[in-house]
């Protein structure tokens, strides 16, 4: 161990112990006496004292430890020991697990490859005497173990699958840096691009990228998206599905769409052609589907990464929506009737607010500029209310607003120029944990919501900061109110509670959502599992789910959509060289580790100042009775020199 | 120890002169009342004070009889007596004479520094009352210093008188005021040789320090002897002579005479030590004057005049009479 300075410079405050020293010693050289005569004092039988050097009093050891001390301190001094070299997890393997790692190679998969080339460093590794640690880049890094012998390690490695989700690289590399220490290495097996890698200076000085596939020819299913009202019939219902081509040539695919479950040729299923160019990003809408429920898009001809090939989705059964509408305002009540009218399928009942019971509430309540005490137990639309309660929160009376900006939210889709939805006047509403903006103002040079939405309690509300204009719900020529209108009513149209659930894969899935009751049991994929109320599952696999809830199951469809681990397609790798195997023993170089003991000396200071007070206190003290004598002395009048 | 705590008197004066404060009014008027009463001394001249065993003098006032022995006056015998008892007995008076007093102030460098409240402040106040008295009861009065000078020998002397009546106080005042400390030590032997040449059965007020070799003190007693002179001692000590705690924080001492340097450990042991060597020099100093058959006195400065009038005097043994 040797010890250092920070800031040596600050040494130089040791230069205040030479006046401290010429302090003492000037007060301290003592002034001969004048005497009557030394007769007397000759005859004193005493040692005779012929040179005696000025002896410096406790005090200026501690004013001068003070000082030394001080300087010290802020000189922030250290201790640098020498690392002990390489800790016990010294040779790490990264797996990437991503999705990408699926894709086909050279008659297999890259992470087949990859795992293969990663058990075989491991046999290099152990037989050179390295410990090692084993860690699977997925979405979230994880430790599959550590101080590993050969055996274990390759047997780690071989139980590991590519999982349907992105990966995390750059966690993944800082986990292996924490793991490996300063002696260690670090083998990452990926299908990603050493200069396409994040990493920081230490995992990329200590890493070593092995990549695996390059090229491939992937068209992927981006995404699908239902256009259905619950209040409209199936025929108007349709499925639009986004596909990217991810090869470097033109590709022909055709999309197919059938219920789940449905076999190859059944005649429900729905087929479309799409020519997509490299690179290119196109849907197909596809209507006039006869049946509802649970479905699943795929693409065909397979290509060399299958798992985006296949989407799932869910088309709603139509149901009859009931809608309570609390309202003084009858012209708004008559254009709610004929909307409903129009749309089918939906019955509107009108009540004055001084009517209102919580028990009378439908499964959608729309409350016009009126704010019950208690909500309704079903979805509710607030429109400009007046005040709070617990579904919506009102901050203050009406200003006059302006549109400012329009958020992704299912109800804004087809929505334009939602200026037109404002009036005059709009109230001030407060968005909370819950209810969050979707369309927002500005007025007075502040922002505020215009629409607020979000699921309280299980049930979906929405409350806008302005009425809703009979006047536009009557024009045709008012679309945008219409579109939002419509768009409310459907968001709000409670969904059966046996409807399958759709969800991504690598999204956390609570077992107390979105339900009251939790999840108690999912299987799928992954294999089965029981949950807790508080539980949360990461949905690394997608694929079609059974979730158990209070003895009855429920679908849980789980797609795959990730443009990062769709886009397989790398440029090719530069020719490696092999990765040297390290050797167990510490390399040259010295790693230091610096110990900072400004805090302890800071400490010595402190003790100091307080031995210096308790110094003075006592030697005060212990002068009194000559300094009173020698003061007696000089009022008597006498020679005291 | 308790010698010396019984010389510590706790009353302090004013720091002003001593010396003018032995011709206030106050101090006057108390010196009005007290005479001065010599054991042996006695001059030639008519005077005013009372001497007693003197076998050769005629007076008004029997002082007693003595037996008759070979030699004496044959006109002091008395008849009436040899009349009826046929013994031969001679009549002793009590003569009233004049004596003459030295007032000697030893003004060496020891005795400084030569300001208010000093030792020879005291010493020159201490001269200058019992002067008071003497030139009040019509002694003859003589004042002198040792050396006197500063620029002067161990053995020079200043002197003046003699002096007459109360009228001659001014002068008297006049020569104490220009007395000050000389350069270097006093050789009081010499200087009494000197100053006592033409005095006879005189009495010798020494008003000192005395911190010196004590066979000086001898000798100079031995010079005052020899004239048939009565001595007394003053001795008079500051407080830093009796108390050396104000040397707390000086190792190295000078002595005013000489100037020579002694090296000392300031420590409450050595002070105690000092104390007991200056008290076993005061009794030395006591046997000595014991020896010659004189009294001694012992004073410090902070004292101050009332008492040194009050107390020490007595002690003196001059004799001062109310």
């Amino acid at each position: 161990m040797s010890w250092g300075l920070s800031t040596p410079a600050w040494l130089a405050g040791l230069g205040f112990l030479i006046p401290l020293v010429w302090l003492y010693l000037r007060t301290r050289r003592r002034p001969p006496a004048h005497v009557s005569s030394l007769l007397l004092w000759r005859a004193v039988a005493e040692p005779v004292v012929q040179k005696r050097r000025p002896r410096l009093p406790l005090l200026f050891f501690v004013q001068a430890l003070l000082i030394a001390a001080g300087a010290l301190a802020l000189a922030q001094p250290f201790a640098r020991r020498q690392l002990p070299p390489g800790p016990a997890k010294d040779a790490v393997i990264v797996l990437d697990v991503s999705a990408s790692m699926q894709a086909s190679e050279q008659g297999s998969t890259r992470f087949a490859l990859a795992r293969d080339a990663a058990r075989q460093r491991a046999e290099e590794l152990a037989r050179a005497g390295r410990r090692l640690t084993v860690i699977a880049a997925g979405q979230q890094p994880q430790v599959l173990g550590t101080d590993l012998d050969e055996g274990r390690a390759a047997a780690l490695i071989a139980a590991l699958e590519p999982r349907d989700t992105g990966g995390n690289l750059t966690a993944a590399a800082e986990l292996a840096v924490a793991q490996a220490g300063h002696q260690g290495s670090i083998d990452v097996f990926t299908d990603a691009s050493a200069e396409g890698l994040v990493l920081s200076r230490d995992a990329r000085a200590l890493a070593t990228v092995h990549r695996f596939g390059s090229g491939g020819s992937n068209v992927a299913l981006a995404g699908v998206r239902v256009v259905a009202s619950p209040f409209d019939a199936p025929g108007r219902t349709r499925v639009v599905v986004t596909a990217r081509n991810h090869s470097a040539e033109t590709r022909t695919v055709d999309i197919r769409v059938a219920p789940l479950g449905a076999p190859a040729d059944a005649k429900e299923a729905a087929v479309r052609s799409l020519t997509l160019g490299p690179g290119a990003t196109d849907v197909v809408s596809i209507d006039g589907l006869a049946w509802t429920g649970p479905f699943q898009a795929t693409l065909a001809p397979a290509d060399d990464l299958p798992l985006d090939d296949t989407l799932y989705g869910v088309l709603p059964a139509p149901a009859p929506l009931q809608i309570l509408l609390l309202s003084e305002d009858e012209a708004l009540q008559r254009a709610l009737e004929n909307l409903g009218r129009h749309l089918g399928n939906v019955s509107v009942r009108t009540l004055v607010p001084a009517q209102y019971q919580p028990e009378v509430a439908e499964s959608v309540t729309v409350f016009d500029r009126f704010t019950p005490a208690v909500p309704p137990k079903g979805n509710a639309l607030y429109l400009a209310p007046p005040r709070g309660n617990g579904d919506v929160t009102v901050a203050g009376g009406t200003v006059r607003a302006r549109f400012a900006e329009q958020r992704e939210h299912p109800l804004t889709y087809g929505l334009a120029n939602a200026h037109t939805l404002l009036g005059d006047e709009t109230v001030v509403l407060a968005p909370s944990a819950t209810m969050r903006p979707v369309l927002l103002g500005r007025a007075d040079g502040r922002e505020l919501p215009l629409v607020l939405a979000g699921d309280v309690g299980g049930r979906r509300v929405v409350a806008t900061a302005f009425p809703l204009r009979a006047a536009d719900l009557r024009s045709a020529d008012s679309l945008p109110t219409l579109m939002f209108t419509i768009g409310l009513l459907r968001w709000l149209a409670p969904a059966p509670d046996d409807a399958p659930l759709t969800r991504l894969a690598g999204e956390r899935l609570r077992a107390g959502f979105p339900d009251a009751t939790p999840i108690a049991r999912l299987e799928g994929p992954g294999g089965a599992r029981d949950l807790g109320p508080s539980d949360e599952v990461v949905l690394e696999r997608a694929g079609v789910y059974t979730a158990t809830v209070r003895g009855e199951t429920r679908q849980l469809l789980v797609s795959f959509v990730d443009p990062t681990e769709s886009d397989i397609a790398r440029p090719a790798p530069v020719a490696q060289q092999p990765a040297p195997v390290p050797t167990a023993e510490p390399s040259s170089s010295r790693v230091w580790q610096e110990l900072p003991y400004t805090r302890e000396v800071l400490l010595v200071v402190l003790a100091a100042m307080v031995l210096e007070w308790l110094v003075v206190a006592t030697s005060g003290r212990r002068r009194r009775l000559p300094a009173a004598a020698a003061s007696a002395a000089a009022a008597a009048g006498q020679d005291t020199r | 120890m308790a010698a010396l705590r019984a010389v510590r008197s706790p009353a302090r004066e004013p720091a002003s002169s001593l010396f003018e404060q032995a011709f206030a009014p106050a101090t006057l008027r108390m010196l009005d009342r007290v005479r001065l009463r010599a054991a042996h001394a006695s001059g030639e001249r008519p005077g005013h004070t009372r001497v007693r065993n003197r076998g050769d003098v005629s007076g008004t006032e029997l002082e007693r009889h003595v037996a008759y022995v070979r030699g004496d006056d044959l006109r002091r015998i008395d008849w009436n007596v040899y009349a009826r008892l046929d013994e031969l007995v001679t009549r002793r008076f009590v003569a009233e004479r004049e004596v003459p007093v030295w007032f000697v102030v030893d003004s060496s460098a020891s005795m400084g520094p030569d300001e208010p409240a000093s030792k020879l402040d005291m010493a020159r106040a201490i001269a200058a009352m019992l002067a008071t008295v003497s030139l009040s009861g019509g002694d003859r009065v003589s004042l002198a210093a040792i050396p006197g000078r500063k620029d002067g020998g161990p053995g020079a002397t200043m002197m003046h008188g003699p002096l007459r009546s109360r009228r001659a106080l001014a002068e008297a005042r006049g020569f104490l005021a220009g007395v000050h400390q000389a350069a270097g030590p006093a050789d009081l032997a010499a200087g009494l040789d000197q100053l006592l040449r033409r005095t006879r059965r005189g009495l010798v007020v020494l008003i000192s320090d005395f911190l010196c070799d004590l066979d000086h003190v001898a000798r100079a007693l031995d010079v005052i002897a020899s004239r048939l002179c009565e001595a007394k001692l003053v001795q008079v000590l500051s407080r830093e002579d009796r108390d050396p705690v104000w040397l707390y924080g000086h190792d190295v001492l000078i002595d005013r005479e000489t100037g020579a340097e002694h090296r000392i450990e300031p420590s409450p042991d050595t002070f105690r030590r000092y104390e007991a060597v200056l008290l076993e020099h005061i009794a030395s100093l006591g046997r000595v004057a014991a020896r010659h058959g004189m009294a001694s006195a012992l004073t410090v400065s902070d004292v101050g005049l009332t008492g040194f009038l009050r107390d020490e005097l007595p002690r003196l043994g001059l004799g001062l009479v109310r």
